[in-house]
């Protein structure tokens, strides 16, 4: 019976080969978890949400509803009309943007959402910043809790994000409920420049 | 017969192995490989702005008061998903380290008194939560976003900072903040 099979010397070269194998498996397994391509992703049970790691960056969005948004900013201290013009007029998503490298000592991750663009088919335009949003409403004298919820409840504009560290904020692009358009998203990793177009984002439409 | 099937089974054995080895070496490397959220050192370790907050008990805590203890100073808000998901963390680090030269400061941004008391009830929090109703005290810190928390030394100068959520009863982070208590 002992025939059956190949020379026992082969033999332990065969299984060799299937350890080494396996092994190379396992690196393929852990690389592509250290080198995942660049992605951007459905996630969660969201089918409008996106998410994308990469160079330094980890980035969740999703859009927020109108209710969503008005129910937040009324919940705050806004007042419902107030409330409303931003549902309506922000396209409000929010976000979990992080430095999710992997070494404690690595790099830093910087964003900068002025650098960011938005097309919707009239061209690359910024993003609508929390600063946009205070000037209007510093010109109206609002104030009060709701003033300070809504400064901290937006996505800072400029951050610097340590090895772990992370943020979630709500990012306003300006444009109409409904409407579809395109990402450029930019941030740097130790210095480094990087950027991403994500395609066919859209804002809630109700 | 019985030898013929050994000897077939013997390379599935051998690749069985082979690829819970694999796997495991997999999960565990890409564990390792997942981020490790610890604290980071604060540029320039600056001196902490001093304030002096009320907590939901009526009372008043005052920072420089507490000079030559680590004092934690969480700055957080109710309606922040990753300020309650470290909530829970926090007391358990407050129930471990309370008693032992380490203060925990939990600095609600905005008002809204009676959501934060009944956050406060809801989680069993008895760790000070103090109030910074206009954000003053807050702005007076450099934070950015919220969750923001910071470390300061006995001293009183800020030695670590985290941006986002934590487990802060992970042990190799309490590592970080027991270390700096006077030796």
């Amino acid at each position: 019976m002992e025939s059956l099979g190949p020379p026992r010397r082969a033999r332990n070269h065969g299984h060799v080969r299937v350890v080494w194998g396996a092994l190379a498996v396992a690196a393929a397994l852990v690389a592509d978890f250290e080198l995942r391509p660049v992605a951007a992703q459905t996630f969660g049970d969201d089918p409008a949400a996106v998410s994308v790691r990469a160079a330094g960056l980890s980035l969740e969005l999703a859009p927020l509803t109108l209710d969503q948004t008005r129910a937040f900013f009324i919940g705050r201290g806004f007042d419902p009309a107030a409330a409303d013009a931003i549902a309506r007029d922000g396209c409000v998503f929010r976000s979990n943007i992080g430095n999710r490298v992997d070494d404690p000592a690595g790099p830093a991750t910087e964003i900068d959402l002025a650098l960011w663009r938005v097309d919707a088919g009239a061209g690359w335009r910024p993003l609508r910043l929390k600063e946009d949003w205070m000037r209007q409403w510093d010109a109206a004298h609002p104030g009060g809790r709701a003033a300070v919820a809504f400064r901290w409840a937006l996505f800072p504009t400029r951050q610097t994000f340590g090895p772990g560290d992370y943020n979630w904020g709500m990012i306003t692009f300006g444009l109409a409920p409904g409407t579809g358009f395109d990402l450029d998203v930019r941030w740097r990793s130790g210095g480094e420049a990087h950027g991403r177009i994500l395609r066919r984002l859209r804002c809630a439409a109700q | 017969m019985r030898g013929a099937m050994s000897v077939l089974r013997r390379p599935a054995r051998v690749l069985a192995v082979a690829v819970i080895f694999a796997w495991s070496a997999a999960a565990v490397l890409a564990a390792d490989s997942r981020p490790v959220p610890l604290l980071s050192p604060m540029p320039g370790t600056p001196e902490a702005p001093d304030f002096s907050l009320g907590d939901l008990d009526g009372g008043t805590v005052r920072l420089s008061d507490l000079r030559g203890q680590v004092v934690i100073v969480n700055f957080w808000a109710t309606w922040c998903p990753p300020c309650r998901f470290e909530i829970p963390s926090m007391q358990r680090t407050w129930d471990a380290v309370r008693g032992t030269g380490i203060v925990l400061l939990a600095v609600h941004v905005g008002g809204d008194e009676d959501k934060v008391w009944q956050f406060a009830t809801d989680y069993a929090v008895d760790f000070p939560v103090l109030l910074d109703p206009d954000s003053a005290v807050t702005d007076a810190w450099p934070v950015i976003g919220l969750p923001t928390t910071f470390v300061v030394d006995p001293s009183g100068r800020i030695a670590y900072r985290a941006i986002g959520g934590r487990e802060w009863d992970d042990p190799r982070l309490l590592d970080q903040i027991k270390q700096l208590r006077p030796q």
